[in-house]
């Protein structure tokens, strides 16, 4: 902060709050007084400038922590992402809330070797076959997966 | 070429993490942001190693903000040599050997495209290396902690992983200048009393 700045920004206060302000300056100072906040309308009637700056930088930083508390809350109902060939089973079956060595035995893939797994694309490139074709297989197995786990466990819970 | 990278990942894991926080450290447009997202949900899978993912992305980032360093102390005299008639980059360079720290810290995570500039600035200002290194390290490690977490927490979906990056990114950044716009409107209060 240097003189020219705190020079300038009083210079500021000067012109815009006086006779003839803007509506915004007006209706900003009546609300302050009416809120009760000498301190807050003290900070604006001096340094305007830094005051809205203040303001917004502060709005800004709340509107992305709302955003990123939408995204967490959010995150639970809206579990699994697309399916795509850099992806191996575990990944597909950790979105989907599934036993990977599962899918591997619904859909006839390959097991990981020695700990390593394979992408979607390895296994089409394995079966010369074009990605889509293997993506289409564990997305169908996915859901057949899920559609069987849901009349399973409603027909547990309506036998109980 | 993302696509292509990220299918490297359950394969190379740890190198590849090495590899491209390493480059993406010496401003190669490597998107080792994106690669750290994917590693966390491999991670959740039980693909990877949490302890192996994360140890070798922070190594291959500090290691990258080493070589940075290195350069501008061992080339940046001889840049600046003839060409500051002005004494501007004398004057920054200065300030980044006292007070570079945390420009170090969050240029690493938070303006990290600045990052390998910070480091070669670093290096031609001569900033301690202990200094440099300490920073580097914090920054990196939050950097990595942040994407790896993410990837982990949002198993791989990117889109999602990727959104909630830029919200935190967003919330830190806005906090961090509402803060110091605050301390400085505080100041100049108080001073006009």
């Amino acid at each position: 902060m240097t003189h020219e700045d705190t020079n300038s920004d009083a210079f500021a206060s000067r012109i815009l709050i006086g006779k003839g302000d803007h509506w915004t300056v007006s209706l900003l100072d009546r609300v302050l007084v009416w809120a009760k906040m000498p301190g807050m309308r003290q900070m604006f009637r001096l340094h305007p400038y830094l005051s809205v700056a203040f303001v917004l930088s502060t709005l800004v930083a709340i509107g992305f922590l709302v955003n990123a508390a939408i995204g967490i809350l959010g995150w639970e109902g809206n579990r699994p992402g697309p399916v795509r060939p850099w992806m191996t089973v575990g990944l597909v079956a950790e979105n989907w809330g599934l036993e990977p060595r599962e899918i591997d035995a619904a859909a006839g893939l390959p097991v990981p070797v020695d700990g390593r797994p394979f992408t979607l694309q390895e296994i089409a490139d394995q079966r010369g076959v074009p990605v889509e074709e293997i993506i289409q297989l564990v997305e169908d197995t996915v859901r057949q997966m899920r559609r069987a786990e849901h009349h399973g466990g409603t027909g547990n819970g309506a036998g109980e | 070429m993302t696509e292509w990278l990220l299918a490297l990942v359950p394969t190379y894991g740890p190198w590849m993490l090495f590899a491209a926080t390493f480059l993406s450290c010496m401003a190669l447009p490597i998107p080792a942001s994106i690669l750290m997202l994917a590693a966390g949900g491999f991670v959740a899978a039980g693909d990877l190693s949490l302890l192996s993912t994360a140890s070798a992305a922070l190594a291959g980032a500090v290691a990258g903000d080493q070589a940075g360093y290195w350069a501008g102390r061992l080339g940046g005299a001889g840049l600046l040599r003839g060409r500051d008639k002005a004494g501007l980059l004398v004057r920054a360079t200065q300030m980044m050997a006292q007070k570079g720290g945390l420009a170090v810290y969050l240029t690493r995570w938070l303006f990290s495209a600045l990052g390998p500039y910070v480091n070669l600035a670093g290096g031609a200002a001569r900033m301690p290396l202990a200094r440099f290194t300490l920073w580097s390290v914090l920054g990196e490690g939050t950097w990595v902690a942040l994407y790896v977490g993410l990837g982990r927490a949002f198993a791989g979906n990117l889109e999602a992983a990727s959104a909630q990056a830029v919200s935190i990114l967003g919330f830190l950044g806005a906090g961090a200048v509402a803060v110091g716009l605050g301390y400085v409107l505080l100041r100049a209060m108080r001073a006009g009393r």
